[in-house]
């Protein structure tokens, strides 16, 4: 295959045009900006949820400033945003601007289909706007010196979601943050047909195990290989927990590779008191409660090991990025910096229930009002002192998520001893 | 060929050759797009699929010529065999129960003459609808809370929901119950059609032999749809061993593995791994197998008496 | 006793019927309820306060468009194999071709290969030669996945025709050609129907192809498009049943017009082998 040639030449053809493009005197590039700008992301130009309708609103207010500019956006299912896109470059026809996960950024780097951002922001971006970005986010979209992304919607990704009502039940008002609590709690609000506590367990990009894990603080990751120990003592810990949590009762042993999805429709349903969640859901999660009031719903960091700080596993996200091969890239760059304006953030905040992604933002006095409480929840949990990222080089992330799914369902689903579990997890990823 | 009255006499040899040259030359030419597109489409990127096997390619990018290192780790990996162990277990229930339920149903329908044409329709409806849809219709049926289908079946009889696609015991006989209503239906047609073609004047014959129903069924019917079950049951193993989407949209291969079939195996390392080298090495073994299972029951049911019709 | 047996046969046939409706009438009634009665104890069988909601939200997100997508391509295809297909078919029964058996074979192996493993190999090639992301990609794959049942369909039916049939034809001065277009075609409209409801139904009910051979909305078909729905924000059952309402209209309509032909086909074993 072509491919290894291609990269080569795209990336000289980017150095060529960065340098053609710093040549420009900055101010005449705004009033230039003509052609198309195309845009993969999970977000429709049609569609009617809160995310969908404000960046339709950004891309009128782009379009309005730059009336050359045609901002053309494909949507594309999310769990494939990173593989279309490493494709679509090989065969030459990449979009412009592209939305990935955070823990894909190193796999997608590697094969040089992405543009380094700053060579391509504005001066006034890069010293006004990318400092007010989340720097925990920010940074790690930095490689060997380059930000090949900037992160977009910071969000606590998988965190716990809890009835009020139901741990009201056990005299409680928010689930313990250690873990020796937690199952106990966990193992009393099981009653009936309900569950004490329910997880996702067959998600590609989403792994319990490591979310409980994560319990042990940042050390859990290998700073030079960026693995964590599979048979080491804090992943052995991990499993115990998962096990006392099943011999309690609170996770069911018939319910092993439920989807995020799944976990979603049986909450509403009533039949669990705590879940793993996707943050940015709270909203969804509230409109289909059917088996409870939705103002009950809230929101928890996980549980810790012993004194450490409850943990908040910041990722996966998303993040931004701009092609390498983009015919583009003056207003594809200009597009990007406009998704990152104080009004922009104010909307995401406003009208999507997002955490802003300028800091300063969260000045306003709308996120000291009543209706961003959530907001507000998620943006301490977000600078909490347990909050880590994935490290920026996970290897084998197309295979670390389902390995240790499977792993945590034969945790859960069968007796075979931990040590049988982990090895064979560790071996079929090859750590 | 007319050449005989074509009037050319002197070299009749040479204008048989010539005709029968034009012959071929128009023969070839007519079938020539039509090999050309099946070629292209078919057969060239299963060719194309064996290179790629024979070389490292992850995430697009092709890392070089390894030889056979993709098979020896397929066949290495304990999970490939046991993939191929519920691809077989899958195939072999579903049609265990598909073509005896497929067969009782085309006697029936025969019996029940206007009704049983309107019945064969019905039946065939789920069949005529995509297999995507029919995951997402199911997913959503099964749905374990007291406010889906099945839940409210459960309730009914007093009984909690039930997890049946989460459940290690469960998951596998519920994604075979979905494939087998899928498409039983359409085995039906052609046992129908087997059925239509043994001449009654046989079961009289036994009749007045002192043959029972049942020993009729094992004796005429049986041995004489024989050519009509070779086709039933080559197409819907085919159909079984290949099934994935209703796999992706229902049970994602799990749980524990339990519906991790080579089928979903090759899904999940060449689209989702993105271990494109060896997932069109799995790709290659699933088309050996799948020629092997038809040679294997060309080779069987072939021998049966009728099978020459 | 017989009556008793009828009865039973009834029965027996009523409960097939609801077995195999039951879950399409479910996804139905799905896709008229409010998105909070959805989850409803114990569910409404009949919504009990309908709405179009789920339906105007389809064409909101342009679905429609998908769905005429899925019929053009369906139908290009469709039209494409018979034309090749029936060419060819007639072909191999009435003229000798250079290395027939061979040709056969790759007409049955074509069928045995599984589309679905060749998927990637697929997507490379038609992405090396340009064709990924057209209009005309689907329908070319499609007809290549059906043409050579179309073949098979097609030669079956006229090797049971008798060549003098159209020789009487050309003694009464018609060319070859229109007696086969005049005499053997129409003879061959079960055939032929039977061959185009198969391949319909194949290409409008495919998704693995649809989904990895064009990523542009504008191209997209059916199927793929109705995935959206089970999005970021987790699964909008009252879209999706109401996709699955409408993706399943099309096919079972076209099944149950040309059913006569279809079963009629694989009946009496003018389609099979």
């Amino acid at each position: 295959m072509s491919f290894v040639h291609f990269n080569r030449r795209s990336v000289i053809k980017m150095t060529a045009a960065s340098i053609a493009l710093a040549a420009l005197p900055r101010a005449a590039r705004a009033q230039q900006l003509s052609g198309t700008v195309r845009i993969w992301t999970f977000l429709s130009s049609e569609g009617q949820s809160p995310r969908e309708v404000v960046l339709r609103n950004i891309i009128g207010r782009f379009t309005a400033a730059h009336p050359d500019v045609k901002i053309v956006v494909e949507p594309q299912p999310f769990q494939e945003l990173e593989t279309k896109f490493v494709a679509a470059s090989a065969q030459k026809r990449a979009p412009d601007i592209i939305w990935m996960r955070d823990t894909f950024l190193d796999l997608v780097n590697q094969r040089h289909v992405l543009a380094n951002l700053d060579e391509v922001f504005s001066d006034e971006f890069k010293t006004k706007v990318v400092p007010d970005l989340f720097p925990v986010f920010a940074e790690k979209s930095v490689f060997d010196g380059q930000r090949i992304s900037l992160p977009l919607w910071p969000s606590p990704a998988q965190v716990i979601f809890y009835r009020k009502d139901a741990l009201a039940e056990i005299g409680i008002e928010a689930p313990p943050l250690r873990w020796d609590e937690f199952i106990a709690a966990a193992g009393k609000l099981t009653k009936g047909e309900r569950l004490g506590f329910g997880l996702p367990t067959n998600d590609n990009s989403v792994s319990s195990f490591i979310n409980v894990l994560s319990g042990f603080g940042p050390s859990i990751f290998d700073p030079s290989t960026g693995q964590f120990d599979i048979t080491g003592k804090e992943a052995q810990e991990t499993a115990k927990i998962v096990r006392q949590l099943v011999q309690n009762g609170s996770l069911s042993p018939t319910l092993l590779n439920a989807m995020g999805d799944d976990i979603q429709d049986q909450f509403a349903a009533g039949r669990f008191a705590m879940v793993q969640a996707f943050a940015p859901r709270f909203q969804q999660y509230r409109d289909i409660a059917a088996a409870y009031d939705g103002k009950q719903l809230a929101v928890s960091a996980w549980p810790a090991f012993g004194d450490l700080p409850p943990s908040v596993l910041l990722g996966p996200y998303w993040t931004v990025g701009l092609s390498a091969s983009s015919q583009n890239i003056p207003a594809a760059a200009a597009f990007l910096e406009s998704l990152y304006t104080t009004e922009a953030s104010l909307e995401w905040g406003k009208v999507a229930g997002l955490v802003p992604d300028r800091r300063s933002t969260l000045d306003d006095p709308f996120f000291s009002s009543p209706e961003a409480a959530n907001i507000r929840t998620f943006t301490e949990l977000l600078s909490a002192p347990g909050a880590l990222t994935f490290p920026q080089r996970l290897p084998d992330i197309t295979k670390v998520f389902p390995v240790m799914n499977t792993a945590l369902q034969e945790l859960i689903g069968t007796d075979e001893s931990v040590d049988a579990v982990l090895s064979r997890a560790k071996s079929t990823l090859g750590w | 060929m007319s050449v005989s009255s074509s009037g050319v006499r002197l070299h009749p040899e040479r204008a048989l050759t010539s005709a029968a040259r034009q012959a071929k030359l128009v023969g070839s030419a007519l079938v020539g797009p039509a090999l050309i597109l099946v070629i292209a489409i078919n057969i060239l990127p299963a060719f194309y699929g064996f290179y790629l096997s024979l070389h490292k390619v992850f995430f697009f990018a092709n890392e070089g010529y390894v030889g056979l290192a993709n098979y020896a780790a397929l066949f290495s990996d304990p999970f490939a065999w046991q993939a191929i162990g519920r691809s077989l277990l899958f195939t072999f229930c579903s049609l265990a129960i598909a073509v005896p339920l497929a067969l009782l149903a085309a006697m029936g329908i025969r019996r029940l003459g206007r009704w049983g044409s309107l019945l064969l329709t019905v039946l065939l409806v789920p069949w005529a609808m995509s297999p995507i849809v029919v995951a997402l219709l199911w997913k959503w049926i099964l749905v374990p809370s007291p406010g889906g289908l099945v839940g409210a079946l459960f309730a009914a009889f007093g009984r909690p929901p039930q997890d049946l696609l989460t459940d290690p015991m469960l998951a596998m006989p519920t994604l075979i119950a979905v494939g087998v209503w899928r498409n039983f239906a359409f085995a039906t047609i052609i046992l129908i059609g087997g059925l239509g073609q043994i001449p009654k004047d046989l079961y009289k014959a036994a009749a007045v032999d002192g043959l029972g129903a049942l020993e009729s069924f094992y004796k005429i019917t049986l041995p004489l749809l024989a050519p009509s079950l070779l086709i039933v049951i080559s197409m819907l193993t085919i159909s079984y061993f290949n099934e994935v989407q209703l796999i992706i949209g229902l049970t994602g291969g799990g749980p524990i593995r339990q519906t991790n079939t080579l089928a979903y195996l090759l899904y999940n390392t060449g689209f989702v791994e993105l271990d494109q080298g060896r997932g069109n090495a799995i790709a290659i073994v699933m088309f050996m197998i799948n020629m092997a299972l038809i040679a294997i029951y060309i080779r069987i049911l072939g021998k049966q008496p009728g099978a020459a019709a | 006793m017989k009556f008793a047996a009828r009865l039973v046969l009834s029965l027996a046939c009523l409960i097939a019927a609801i077995v195999a409706l039951g879950p399409i009438f479910w996804a139905i009634s799905t896709s008229f309820k409010p998105t909070n009665r959805i989850f409803a104890v114990p569910p409404e069988i009949i919504p009990l306060s309908p709405t179009f909601a789920h339906y105007s939200r389809l064409i909101a997100e342009g679905v429609q468009w998908a769905f005429l997508n899925s019929a053009n391509y369906a139908v290009l295809a469709v039209l494409l194999s018979l034309l090749f297909g029936t060419v060819a078919g007639y072909a191999l029964t009435r003229y000798p071709v250079a290395g027939k058996p061979a040709i056969l074979l790759i007409f049955v192996g074509a069928m045995a290969v599984p589309g679905f493993s060749v998927l990637l190999p697929t997507q490379l090639l038609a992405s090396e030669l340009g064709l990924y992301n057209t209009y005309l990609v689907l329908p070319l794959l499609y007809a290549g996945h059906i043409l050579p049942f179309a073949v098979w369909v097609t030669r079956a039916h006229f090797a049971s025709i008798p060549r003098e049939l159209e020789q009487a034809a050309e003694i009464d001065g018609y060319s070859r050609a229109e007696a086969v277009w005049k005499i053997v075609l129409p003879g061959a409209k079960p055939a032929l129907l039977a061959s185009a409801t198969f391949g319909f139904l194949h290409c409008w009910n495919d998704y693995v192809t649809g989904t990895t051979m064009v990523d542009q909305p504008e191209l997209r078909t059916l199927p793929v498009a109705l995935i959206f729905f089970q999005g970021f924000h987790g699964r909008d059952w009252g879209a999706l049943m109401a996709g699955v309402a409408i993706a399943t209209i099309p096919p079972v309509v076209v099944f149950l017009l040309f059913r006569k032909y279809l079963i009629g086909g694989f009946a009496d074993g003018s389609v099979k082998g």
